[in-house]
């Protein structure tokens, strides 16, 4: 269905009841915000990169990756921090899209590993 | 695999290969480069960009500060105003919004749904623009968030609190310092922070509203 | 495929849509059933919610900056009663209040 026809078909609960999605988070009570910056891992800038470089050559858009990231799941979205559920999000985006592939992916994970065992 | 410049990762944990980031980012990293997509020099020079500095958006409100018509051409059409202090965002990126406190308004800018902001004008955003405290909080008690910053915005001083829902990525025009005349460019660059920008401090010698 | 949406203009009253959908929007849960003054009528954009799937969005929607007083949104509000809040929606969530 569109997302007109879904709109019209009214009100979702979700299992637990609330009606709210997961990383729907305005208004929810939280504590004190940490105000510290530090800065961007090494990895954390390689995924920062990807995502606008990606971006710039259209192979993504951002609402395609907010979507993915949306669709991580409550657990997963809880536990993981802003630029890994962006890494996560990100790798299934390509792996949908045919830019990665499965096996791809896990031959270049494995090679990593035995460099670096090296 | 032609990886000329393919890096290593930090000594290998136990646990699964996918799970650990530096893995993952590296392998993502190698294989977008090896399909084509993006090179690995405009990988490489991406990486190198992403780290602290003055926001660009900073030399917009610097000159806006300075000069009250180009303020008034930045609050009425901010794409024209930011190329023409030399500071352009892309035709290809989100449009931008500023919102200028006054001595009777004063603006916070949150995204609740993700963290969006304009990377053209401000870089990489801090850490605590994407905590879930920040996001669910600040709609909610803004100015207990700004509390946090060490901020107090007077009772007679309306708090709006801006929520970048969707295609357009906002910005605070924060309150000149009272030392504006009589200090350098560069050192009210410094101050212009992403904290101010985004509407949680003053910038450092402004008095209060 | 696509509703015709009802066009508001700057100073309508709207009611944001009582729906909590699954899929991909861009409508916070703390704004739905609150009612809000259109404040600006920003343009039309493709829609989000297609996009998120690869489809191109088309024709656009209408995006309102909408602008709702805190003491409506939040029971508790605890700030001054003047503090607002703007949130930019798109015309498929509002109805005229």
């Amino acid at each position: 269905m569109t997302a007109a026809e879904s709109h019209r078909a009214g009100t979702f609960a979700t299992k637990s009841g609330e009606p709210r999605r997961h990383h729907d988070v305005g208004g929810l009570a939280a504590g004190p915000v940490d105000t510290s910056t530090h800065d961007l891992d090494e990895w954390e800038k390689r995924t920062d990169a990807l995502v606008y470089l990606l971006s710039a050559r259209k192979a993504i858009r951002v609402d395609e990756l907010r979507r993915a990231i949306e669709s991580l799941g409550p657990a997963e979205y809880a536990d993981a921090t802003y630029y890994h559920r962006w890494l996560h999000a990100l790798t299934r985006l390509l792996l949908e899209k045919g830019v990665l592939t499965v096996s791809g992916l896990a031959n270049e994970l494995a090679r990593l590993n035995a460099h670096d065992r090296e | 695999m032609n990886t000329p410049h393919a890096h290593q990762p930090r000594t290998a944990e136990a646990g699964i290969l996918q799970d650990n980031p530096d893995y993952l980012a590296l392998a993502v990293r190698n294989l977008v480069v090896a399909s084509g997509l993006i090179s690995d020099d405009e990988f490489e020079n991406a990486v190198a960009l992403r780290v602290p500095g003055i926001p660009p958006a900073a030399h917009v409100v610097l000159k806006a500060w300075r000069d009250p018509d180009f303020k008034a051409r930045l609050l009425d059409d901010p794409h024209g105003a930011c190329a023409e202090a030399g500071y352009p965002v892309p035709t290809t990126a989100p449009r931008v919004g500023f919102f200028a406190n006054t001595p009777d308004i004063h603006h916070v800018v949150v995204c609740t749904l993700c963290s969006c902001h304009s990377r053209p004008l401000l870089g990489v955003p801090p850490a605590w623009y994407k905590t879930h405290e920040y996001r669910a909080r600040t709609v909610r008690e803004p100015r207990a968030v700004l509390a946090d910053f060490g901020t107090t915005i007077p009772d007679h001083v309306t708090v709006r609190v801006h929520d970048a829902s969707a295609d357009l990525r906002y910005l605070v025009l924060p309150l000149a310092p009272a030392d504006l005349a009589t200090s350098s460019d560069a050192d009210l660059l410094q101050r212009i922070t992403a904290e101010s920008l985004f509407g949680v401090r003053h910038v450092d010698g402004c008095s209060d509203h | 495929m696509t509703t015709t949406a009802t066009q508001h203009t700057i100073g309508d009253r709207v009611r944001v849509r009582r729906a909590f959908p699954p899929g991909h929007f861009r409508t916070p849960a703390y704004v739905r059933g609150r009612t809000g003054v259109i404040v600006t009528v920003i343009g039309t954009f493709p829609d989000p919610e297609e996009l998120a799937y690869g489809r191109d969005g088309m024709p656009g929607r209408t995006l309102y900056r909408v602008r709702f007083n805190q003491t409506d949104l939040w029971t508790d509000y605890t700030g001054s009663r003047a503090d607002t809040l703007d949130i930019d929606l798109y015309d498929h969530w509002l109805d005229q209040a």
